[in-house]
């Protein structure tokens, strides 16, 4: 590493030691990837979903590979926030490292109680509102799709979250995602995450039937990424930089060089997703990229980088 | 300790068997052999197949992958000098087919030893091995192990294929047994297992099914549930028929299932298997790369 750079980064009042966080879903709850890293040299932890109570989740094919992507229709399988509080937080407590917790639901009050379960949790950091998620048949994506929503749950959820910043993820399956980023920030979003996956199809020719049980599905992997760093780039001039309000860039992220796309882009901090599935310690390799990158480049803060977009 | 680690290994051969199979031998490098040394049977790898060349004349559409592949482990040597790991895949789709461009003194990223093994307890006297097609592979892997760390152990493999030619990874003789043709697995009898095949075909051994096989020889042979395992590892409706005749007969049955799953380890929850709670009515969804692949067969909702 090098040490004339500082990589650290404010994110919506939180601090840390790197940009690089890992993506819901993606990670487990907090201990899944011991055996590959030490997660506290992350910049942050990104929980799975919780909802109010344990969801079993979809039948099977649950996930279906892709070209340079798959597609995934989990359905917010989780263990329920009771269990979280009981079995997790005290993992959560032996990590050093910022835990954010993703918070799904149906309806706006099943988000607002786990958030209130969770406001005064001193293990947890802040939280992530997923309303983007494609798998589940209500709430979910029809959240994030209506600005007028999004404004009313992401209100409501913060002023359940205490002094805990509220990060809203969004979807891409929208028009004007600048719409949706501008209504959550208006409702007091002190964060924006984007983007969470496309809903998809792959068909079985032979069965003329789609491969997931659930029918579709959402892409994620290298495939999206330029979508997705052309979103957070849009998001940055619209949005997030008239607000002030910070970027958590995401989808397809691999490499040092990809998370540098997204910061350049406009995010202050990425996610890994996709990624880690493959590569369980990618995160620990971007996060040495990125301070190599820093250092060739001869930037001082890694802030200097964000939204540099020429 | 870490159970599991991302493992680079050294290629030794990887021989093509037939149209369709496949025979990979990976020698494992020494520092991974405190977490190799702990595989047991059942066990499988995530193999990153990514960087891998397409062969000239791909049968399948090429497709850039991101995601690991998951294979059994046909046999893993285990000596105090060295380890060596067989994977035995049949080429199915553009992953598997750009497998069969890994060539003698490649390196190949695998994490591995992942999930349940089966398992053998001290009381056991006679394991019934259950395998159709490739489903076989990871019991020859049972047999190795029984064979060599529970020797007094009766073992008797039952072996399910289309037709013979279906089994082309395992060497297969025939001789005269009171007046019949007789064909035995190699692979299985060098362990002191005495193998039966059923064919659809009947190319070999009986024509018919593999639990018709094995319900005829329970039978025929008078094998009592007490002190007997059933291990089986084959297509879903094969093991579901097997999970069957086990719990009629009051078998106890191990079965290795197998599901898409995009990590191996944990994090992706897509190989859910619907699994009953004992003494409640609702069912959970296991994760087959953690709580399986190896399951009790009466916990499963087939």
């Amino acid at each position: 590493m090098h040490s004339k750079t500082d990589i650290s980064v404010d994110f919506a009042g939180v601090r840390l030691k790197n940009p690089v966080m890992t993506a819901s879903g993606t990670c487990g709850y907090v201990d899944e990837l011991d055996d590959f890293m030490d997660i506290n040299l992350l910049g942050g932890f990104i929980t799975k979903s919780i909802t109010l109570l344990p969801r079993k989740g979809n039948p099977v094919p649950r996930i279906v590979e892709t070209n340079s992507g798959m597609l995934n229709a989990i359905g917010l399988a989780n263990i329920g926030v009771d269990r979280f509080i009981s079995e997790k937080i005290p993992k959560i407590r032996e990590k050093n490292v910022p835990f954010f917790v993703n918070i799904a639901g149906w309806q706006i009050d099943d988000y607002v109680a786990v958030t209130a379960r969770l406001a005064d949790e001193d293990a947890i950091a802040g939280f992530e509102l997923n309303i983007s998620c494609p798998n589940v048949k209500k709430g979910g994506i029809t959240f994030g799709t209506d600005p007028v929503l999004i404004k009313k749950i992401t209100a409501e959820v913060k002023s359940a979250a205490g002094k805990k910043p509220l990060i809203v993820k969004l979807t891409p399956g929208v028009t004007d995602i600048s719409a949706t980023a501008a209504a959550a920030v208006e409702g007091g979003a002190d964060g924006l995450s984007l983007i969470n996956t496309f809903t998809a199809m792959v068909i079985d020719i032979e069965s003329r039937k789609p491969v997931l049980a659930n029918r579709t599905g959402g892409l994620s992997g290298p495939a999206i990424k330029p979508i997705a760093v052309y979103l957070v780039n849009k998001v940055y001039k619209e949005v997030a930089k008239p607000a002030g309000i910070p970027i958590l860039g995401l989808g397809g992220i691999r490499t040092a060089s990809d998370a540098i796309e997204f910061i350049i882009a406009g995010a202050t901090a990425v996610s890994v997703g996709t990624a880690t599935f493959a590569q369980p310690r990618c995160c620990l390799e971007i996060i040495e990229g990125i301070a190599d990158y820093c250092g060739r480049h001869g930037i001082k803060n890694i802030s200097e980088l964000t939204g540099s977009l020429q | 300790m870490s159970e599991k680690a991302e493992i680079k290994a050294n290629v030794i051969s990887n021989k093509a068997i037939g149209p369709c199979f496949c025979k990979l031998s990976l020698r494992i490098p020494e520092q991974y052999y405190p977490i190799m040394s702990r595989f047991l049977p059942g066990q499988f790898a995530q193999v990153a197949i990514e960087n891998l060349g397409s062969p000239a004349n791909p049968r399948f559409s090429p497709r850039q992958s991101v995601l690991r592949k998951p294979f059994s482990f046909s046999s893993v040597e285990i000596t105090k000098n060295h380890i060596i790991a067989h994977i035995l895949y049949c080429v199915l789709g553009p992953g598997t087919e750009k497998m069969t461009t890994i060539k003698a003194g490649d390196e190949i990223n695998m994490i591995a030893p992942l999930g349940t093994s089966f398992t053998v307890s001290d009381d056991l006297e006679t394991a019934l091995l259950v395998g159709g097609g490739m489903g076989a592979v990871p019991l020859q892997s049972l047999a190795e192990y029984i064979h060599k760390n529970h020797p007094k152990k009766k073992m008797i493999a039952f072996i399910g294929a289309r037709a013979v030619k279906g089994l082309p990874f395992f060497h297969t003789h025939d001789h005269l047994e009171k007046g019949k043709i007789v064909t035995e697995i190699e692979e299985f009898e060098k362990y002191g297992a005495k193998t039966y095949i059923a064919t659809d075909d009947g190319s070999a051994g009986i024509k018919g099914f593999v639990t018709e096989l094995l319900a005829n020889k329970v039978s025929e042979l008078s094998i009592k549930p007490a002190n007997t395992m059933i291990y089986t590892c084959g297509p879903e409706p094969m093991m579901k028929a097997v999970a069957g005749f086990a719990h009629k007969n009051n078998f106890k049955c191990q079965v290795s299932l197998e599901r898409m799953m995009a990590c191996g380890i944990g994090l992706c929850q897509s190989c859910a298997v619907e699994c009953s709670q004992p003494g409640q009515t609702e069912t959970v969804y296991k994760l087959c790369c953690k709580d399986g692949p190896v399951f009790d067969s009466a916990e499963v909702c087939w």
